[in-house]
């Protein structure tokens, strides 16, 4: 009897390690599929940026206007008498069409947007001496890699109006067929982010010469001056609050107080201004948790040898807590660079080419975002900036890191 | 005589060193005044912000607007039973219909829909990394969640317009739902919870890595597997952390805007139940057609109206969350009679080794 229920009393433990053994197990794997999502989730991201954006991103893309340039070319009619005995002879490669009479090649392409588009993608080095002008009369030079948007060609027995949208095979048959150029419209340039990328250092500039100062004189107050008393917890608990405050609301209050000061839909400077309240809490955190990890002794020797209050903090704590300010410096400029919501309101959406801080202009992220929202999507060109953000920023970090490295390294020294 | 002109010198050497202190410390204390008076200029942001949101936002109900030839303030009722955020001029009762109430309802319910995924999948990964992963592989997914967290929303935006939008179509198509394009709540949702994770995780895993360690080493002398001491006990060590994180991360979602605006899409009607339909919130209805609305129109000051809805949602989840993190994880206070009930039927219902021993 006895024996008996100990002996189910084992097989009930058995039973029950081997079931806990079973739970284990799952609990574990679970966690490892769980923390993979973060990582698939990275990758995937990052895949979808180089793979999208890798091709469209270049010196030229970086550098380049956004709005592109638009030429109009004709024929200069009263000095073409030899123009009809050139021929050139050229084999074109795949996908491209040659003609023959004026030694340029034709190609077609897509554009970013996905339209289809036929660009100039080869031209004779002799071409160009066809007496080409442009609307102001002068001489013309024709480059590879232009946009034809439309072109009116003309030989002895009339007009002839060119097709674009059939295609560059169409296009090099029919200028094959006339010798001469009525009036034809060329792109050249376009979807550069210069601008947009001019705008950005200027509000990171304007940000941080009106952040800085402010948030490390309050947390040198926080840090060196503050007793523990109500007033400095209240002021502490009113900066934390500022950092809880989601950045399209900092956009609309932003919008409210300095859209009317500077007028119209906003420019850079009220972009920064609202920028550097938004970064202020980020600042003073950062430059506080700093200025506590000085040894109390440093403050207190140059207290001791006859330093005035003042002196010891300009020139005792300041230069020690350097490591924090440059740290949250960068991680305020990473924060400006990534913002959206608030400058959409602040700084306005329109993509500018030439910039003034008293114009509203796009800054990157923002660049992004109007590029997105519209009613077709530029991937390649958004894709393409968020590389350089995501660079940029990676860039920021491990500054970051190696200046905690640093410090790390020369505080167990001291020590 | 040669002693009192020492003498002399010494007292003039006092006095002006104790003029010189005086300067010193009145030097001092105009510094720290200044400093003072940056960090009360720095704190009172939160006052300016706070104060032109509600007054921005509640100026809507009282102010008479014309606009299209009509005259009139906002609608009260309206505004928190409306479902559309624009819906012209009542004429019956003389005033503008703008409602907010449902995109409170949509934003609470993405949001519900991202915690679902955010809070199991960051608890478990942060478990998993301050706890069960074996040394490269911790570095490795730390440093990918801190990669994650430096991201800018406008990315994530993009990226839910590329891969996650075409993933919920697919999805949605699999499902048997014929129209769906994709743009919907549930794309939304994910990009949030892919958004907030970062912050949860960072957190939780400081709080982990901060438990007592005697707590562990007694779970595992009483004879519990690792994974039960990591599940049972530096989970339960670690609640306080693990509701900090969860706050912040709800604190970020909800207050998202340029990401989500680029994947939910832009219906201007009703509350969206399905998934995976496109659907409006707070604060893509703040983001929408923002270049349209001028300045001190009832267009533009509407949004302010939503803006103060959502702090004050954003206000009171935050209460709620902590006095539920207080109860939760105090140990001196004494859990409700609800609490324990519940507690007790989760035990008996979980365990039914436990009634089984009982019976015996």
């Amino acid at each position: 009897m006895t024996l008996k229920s100990l002996n189910n009393e084992a097989i009930f433990e058995k039973k029950k390690r081997f079931r806990e053994r079973v739970k284990d197990f799952f609990s574990v794997t679970s966690t490892y599929i769980f923390s993979s999502f973060t990582l698939i989730a990275l990758i995937a991201i990052i895949v979808f940026i180089f793979s999208r954006g890798y091709s469209t991103l270049s010196w030229d893309f970086i550098t380049g206007d956004y709005n592109p340039t638009t030429y109009v070319i004709r024929t200069d009619t009263e000095s073409d008498a030899d123009r009809l005995d050139n021929t050139f002879d050229y084999t074109p490669r795949e996908g491209e069409y040659f003609s023959s009479l004026w030694g340029i090649g034709f190609m077609d392409e897509e554009n970013n947007v996905g339209e289809k588009i036929v660009i100039i993608s080869y031209v004779d080095p002799n071409a160009n001496i066809n007496n080409i002008v442009d609307a102001d009369n002068n001489p013309f030079t024709i480059e590879a890699g232009t946009t034809v948007n439309s072109a009116l060609l003309y030989n002895d027995e009339g007009r002839v109006s060119i097709r674009i949208d059939k295609g560059a095979q169409e296009v090099a048959k029919r200028f094959d067929e006339c010798p001469y150029i009525l009036q034809m419209s060329l792109t050249t340039g376009g979807d550069g982010i210069r601008g947009s990328f001019i705008s950005t250092l200027y509000m990171i500039g304007i940000t941080m010469v009106i952040a800085l100062p402010l948030g490390i004189s309050a947390a040198i107050y926080l840090g060196v001056y503050a007793k523990e008393n109500k007033i400095t917890k209240m002021l502490r608990n009113m900066i934390d609050m500022i950092s809880g405050i989601p950045s399209i609301i900092f956009g609309l209050v932003g919008g409210i107080i300095f859209l009317p000061i500077v007028g119209g839909n906003g420019n850079l400077i009220s972009g920064s201004l609202t920028m550097a309240f938004m970064i202020l809490p980020l600042i003073i955190k950062t430059t506080q948790e700093s200025i506590k990890t000085i040894p109390k002794s440093l403050s207190d020797a140059s207290l001791a040898l006859g330093a005035s209050q003042t002196q010891t903090t300009f020139k005792v704590i300041l230069p020690n807590s350097l490591p924090g300010i440059l740290t949250s410096a960068l991680l305020g400029i990473s924060r400006v660079i990534g913002e959206s919501a608030a400058l959409i309101y602040t700084s306005g959406v329109a993509i500018l080419d030439t910039v003034s801080p008293t114009q509203g202009s796009a800054t990157l992220a923002v660049h992004i975002w109007s590029l997105m929202s519209g009613e077709t999507q530029n991937y390649e060109a958004s894709c393409a900036i968020s590389i350089i953000i995501l660079i940029i920023i990676l860039v920021l970090s491990i500054i970051i890191k190696l200046i905690s490295f640093i410090t790390e390294r020369k505080k167990r020294r001291r020590g | 005589m040669q002693s009192d002109i020492i003498k002399q010198a010494r007292i003039e050497i006092q006095r002006k060193s104790a003029l010189n202190a005086e300067k010193k410390k009145r030097k001092d204390k105009i510094v720290r005044l200044f400093f003072f008076f940056i960090t009360c200029i720095c704190s009172l942001i939160i006052v300016i912000v706070a104060g032109f949101i509600i007054i921005k936002g509640l100026t809507p109900f009282f102010k008479i607007y014309t606009e299209n030839g009509h005259t009139g303030s906002m609608s009260f009722s309206y505004f928190f039973t409306g479902l559309q955020f624009n819906h012209g001029y009542d004429q019956e009762t003389g005033t503008f219909m703008y409602g907010v109430g449902f995109l409170v309802v949509n934003t609470l319910y993405i949001n519900l829909i991202s915690y679902i995924i955010s809070i199991p999948t960051s608890i478990l990964t942060s478990l998993f990394i301050a706890r069960i992963a074996p040394k490269p592989l911790k570095k490795i997914i730390s440093t990918g969640v801190d990669l994650l967290a430096s991201i800018p929303s406008v990315i994530f935006g993009m990226f839910g317009l590329g891969v996650i939008v075409p993933l919920v179509r697919s999805i949605g198509r699999a499902m048997g739902l014929a129209g769906t394009s994709g743009i919907s709540l549930l794309a939304g949702a994910i990009i949030l919870a892919l958004m907030s994770m970062p912050t949860m995780i960072s957190v939780m895993v400081t709080s982990l890595n901060a438990i007592d360690e005697s707590q562990i080493k007694a779970s595992l002398a009483l004879g519990a597997s690792k994974t039960q001491t990591n599940f049972k006990i530096a989970l339960k060590n670690a609640k306080s952390g693990i509701f900090a994180g969860i706050i912040l991360g709800i604190g970020r979602a909800l207050g998202e805007a340029t990401a989500v605006t680029m994947v939910t899409g832009s219906p201007i009607y009703g509350i969206t139940a399905n998934p995976f339909d496109p659907t409006v919130t707070l604060t893509t209805q703040m983001l929408l057609a923002i270049g349209e609305a001028t300045p001190n129109s009832l267009n533009y000051d509407a949004r302010f109206s939503a803006g103060l809805v959502l702090l004050v949602i954003i206000i009171l989840i935050n209460f709620l969350l902590n006095n539920i993190k207080d109860i939760v994880c105090s140990i001196d206070r004494k859990p409700s009679k609800a609490i324990i009930f519940l507690k007790q039927l989760f035990t008996n219902f979980r365990n039914p080794c436990y009634d089984l021993k009982k019976l015996k």
